[in-house]
């Protein structure tokens, strides 16, 4: 499970994140939302260790991420947007890193499948730089999955996959969730991970608006059709600004 | 020939450049920056314009003044390096904002081109202005010079576009024909060049050696084109100057019209251009070196073996040394090999002929392969940006491992490390078979030499990760970044001075306590500079658990 407590992240003094709380449990993939500059990246980099918390806590899969740090890394995977590959290396060896570093053992056939279904399998012995977007984007997924994390943070996964590698994606999502993973998804194509999410997290200006059951929500916030667009717009007021432009 | 707007646009983003300057010095970091950048300006030319002022300056700059008679062939030589490296295409390519405003605006090839002529212009003169400054102690006139500065590499820049306006006119067999003719006459020019050096090897004198040279009959072919750009710089009186600045002048004019002739193909070039740099900034922003893709893909199914996981330690290790390993690993395969064969060759030419090479030279070669490994090493280390010194983007991944940061911060600078020790391995190797010092003792000097090369490996992880600065260009090019790499170096200068004064202490000690022989003094600089390195690595890992990314976005 996920775990922020009161989590603050400032920049000199510019407050990206303002005293952020919010739980998601295991077995649950949530929605990470909000408008541009809300907060969302800012908050998954501190999730994963990159950024170092201002204030308050963040505990991932029971481990408090400041104080048990490599114990939380242990469990915790993550997919940034648009990620970093080792140049050098081929596919087939950014697994063998991943599976060294975290001392997986047996992991080859379970490698091999996940090329095979992200239909990476002939690329094995491609060099990374020869990657396109989408297939660099597509190594990073399949080496979070190969390590079966117990948190799986994922930034914009879908940008720059095909439709199939899309379906791919969420389906293998769902068993991520469906095998006691917690899924924390940041997206803005709210279609997109509206059929997939059971969790919400909405965030604006560095604040949790919503923070809870989808279902609820859109109960709640979603109006008629109780799409998570609604629930978006519902929350967020964005409606309302632009009707008193006009 | 040029749009007003574009005119405009170019009067707009000289502005843009001076606000950003602006911007960077009402900061206090960016100040210290400029201030450095500055200093070392000053510095570069101060000495240039001491001599100019000086009593005596026709005395102090006259070493220079005696290759004048080869400048013209010179000259030709670096047009020729520039239509070899195909160096008009990178000096054509706009700017992938260019594509949308430029390219996709309405304007005429001739327009582009005027506009790329102008910006190139505009970016070239402070840099011309600069060389005829720290030309000026070797030439009678300075506003001579800097005629003949703009004027040369003006004409040089345009012939190098010309090439490339009309090399997709040329067939494939032309294009070979050229660069082949090119070829030839340099090493006709060599060949003539080494005649005249066996000439004058009994009784040699520089003057008269750089004089035939010149004589030659590819010396004068070759420096004929540039023979008037030289006299205009060189010029002594106004007349000299006014004659030759108009033969130069005339062939500047003519290379120019011929550009614009031929420019009716620029715009593709140009778009092709775009490509290839949206290409090489995406790499860049990915975190990678910045190489456009190859045409064929890439593959490489050989592996490096798994290093056992010692804490961590052995997976890093692993990645950095596959990484070290795919950049130049070839390389050095092949000048071991290089450097073994000539081993066996010098100790087979030592052993024929003992009394060639004197004793003083084999007694302290060792020293002087130290010397040389250590500069090419700086060089090697300085252009790799492996482990730590890796972008940022790429530095997530050493986030996320669940490793302790010291054994990360060791085992990142292992590619590093493993190529600094190839590479004093491959100059050291020659020197052990050439000298008559105890076999012990050479080996002693390589043993110094591994350690200076774990010392810059580790030292250049320290600087990185502490400052936050990379030795290679990061992030999208922009106009400071070979200041920054100044600053790199300066700074990773100062980290080395402790260990190696460290060094200095302890060699000298072990000297004293153990007789005055080279072994002893190698192997306690060793230890002395070794002893640094667990504080270099512990510091280098505090240093990244506490400091943070600084991804853009």
């Amino acid at each position: 499970m996920i775990d922020v407590q009161r989590f603050v992240k400032r920049y000199g003094d510019f407050t990206a994140v303002k005293g952020v709380t919010f739980s998601v449990p295991a077995g649950k993939v949530a929605a990470l939302v909000g408008p541009n500059g809300a907060g969302k990246t800012t908050t998954i980099r501190s999730m994963c260790g990159i950024l170092r918390p201002t204030n308050g806590t963040i505990t991932i899969a029971g481990f408090d991420l400041a104080r048990e740090t490599l114990q939380a890394k242990h469990r915790l995977a993550y997919v940034p947007d648009d990620p970093p590959l080792f140049e050098s290396l081929t596919v087939f060896e950014h697994l063998r890193f991943i599976a060294s570093s975290f001392r997986l053992r047996q992991w080859e056939s379970d490698g091999e499948r996940w090329l095979q279904l992200f239909d990476l399998a002939e690329k094995r012995d491609t060099l990374a730089s020869e990657l396109s977007r989408g297939m660099r984007q597509k190594v990073a997924i399949v080496c979070a999955y190969l390590r079966q994390p117990d948190v799986l943070l994922l930034d914009e996964p879908m940008t720059g996959l095909d439709p199939p590698s899309i379906r791919h994606l969420k389906e293998t999502i769902r068993q991520q969730a469906d095998r006691g993973a917690t899924v924390l998804l940041s997206s803005h194509l709210l279609s997109l991970v509206d059929d997939l999410s059971d969790h919400l997290v909405l965030i604006r200006r560095g604040e949790v608006l919503y923070s809870g059951d989808l279902a609820e929500a859109r109960r709640e916030y979603g109006g008629e059709r109780g799409s998570l667009e609604d629930v978006f717009f519902h929350l967020t007021g964005q409606p309302e600004t632009v009707d008193q432009e006009s | 020939m040029i749009h007003p707007a574009l005119l405009r646009l170019i009067g707009a983003l000289a502005f843009a450049a001076l606000r950003k300057f602006g911007q960077i010095c009402r900061k206090p970091t960016g100040l210290i920056f400029v201030v450095f950048i500055l200093g070392c300006f000053g510095f570069g030319v101060a000495p240039s314009i001491l001599i100019a002022f000086h009593p005596d300056q026709s005395e102090m700059a006259s070493s220079v003044r005696r290759l004048q008679p080869v400048l013209p062939i010179m000259l030709s030589l670096v047009f020729f390096g520039l239509i070899l490296t195909d160096s008009g295409r990178g000096m054509l390519e706009l700017r992938p904002p260019e594509l949308q405003f430029i390219l996709a605006g309405p304007f005429t090839s001739t327009q582009i081109l005027s506009y790329r002529l102008i910006t190139v212009a505009l970016a070239l003169l402070p840099l011309f202005c600069v060389g005829s400054v720290v030309l000026r102690p070797h030439v009678a006139r300075w506003d001579a010079c800097l005629v003949g500065v703009v004027l040369t590499f003006a004409t040089m820049i345009m012939l190098a576009f010309h090439y490339t306006l009309i090399k997709p006119r040329l067939t494939s067999g032309m294009i070979a024909c050229f660069r082949w003719g090119i070829i030839t006459s340099t090493f006709v020019l060599m060949l003539e060049s080494v005649f005249v050096f066996r000439q004058h090897l009994s009784n040699f004198e520089f003057d008269q050696f750089v004089q035939a040279i010149a004589a030659t009959w590819s010396g004068r072919i070759l420096g004929a084109p540039f023979y008037p750009f030289v006299q205009t710089a060189i010029a002594s009186d106004t007349l000299k100057l006014l004659q030759y600045a108009s033969i130069s002048c005339g062939i500047l004019g003519l290379t120019t019209c011929s550009c614009y002739l031929f420019s009716s193909g620029f715009a593709e070039l140009a778009v092709e251009g775009v490509a290839r740099r949206q290409q090489r900034l995406e790499s860049l922003r990915r975190g990678s070196s910045g190489m456009a893709k190859s045409g064929r893909e890439r593959k490489a199914r050989f592996s490096l073996p798994a290093l056992p996981y010692m804490s961590g330690l052995g997976p890093v290790a692993w990645l950095s040394l596959t990484s070290a390993w795919r950049r130049t690993g070839k390389l050095l395969i092949g000048l071991t090999i290089a450097s073994l064969m000539a081993s066996l060759g010098l100790s087979v030419y030592v052993t024929v002929f003992p009394e060639v090479i004197p004793n003083v030279v084999r007694l302290f070669v060792s020293w002087g392969a130290f010397g040389v490994a250590a500069y090419v090493g700086v060089l090697v280390a300085m252009g790799t940006s492996g482990g730590l010194t890796a972008p940022p983007r790429t530095l997530t991944w050493y986030y996320l491992l669940p490793i302790s940061p010291y054994a990360i911060a060791i085992g990142a600078t292992a590619g590093s490390t493993a190529t600094l020790f190839a590479v004093q391995c491959v100059l050291q190797i020659p020197a052990i078979a050439l000298t008559t010092q105890p076999w012990f003792d050479a080996v002693s000097i390589l043993l110094l030499g591994l350690v200076f090369a774990l010392i810059l490996s580790s030292v250049i992880s320290f600087v990185s990760v502490t400052t936050g600065i990379r030795p290679m260009p990061q992030g999208t090019p922009d106009v400071f970044q070979g200041a920054r790499v100044l600053v790199f170096m300066m700074l990773v200068g100062l980290a080395l001075v402790p260990p190696l004064l460290f060094a200095f202490g302890t060699a000298a000690t072990t000297a004293a306590l153990f007789g005055v022989r080279q072994a002893a003094f190698a192997i306690g600089g060793a230890v002395g500079a070794a002893i640094w390195l667990p504080a270099i690595w512990w510091y280098s890992g505090l240093q990244f658990r506490q400091r943070e990314l600084q991804i853009a976005e």
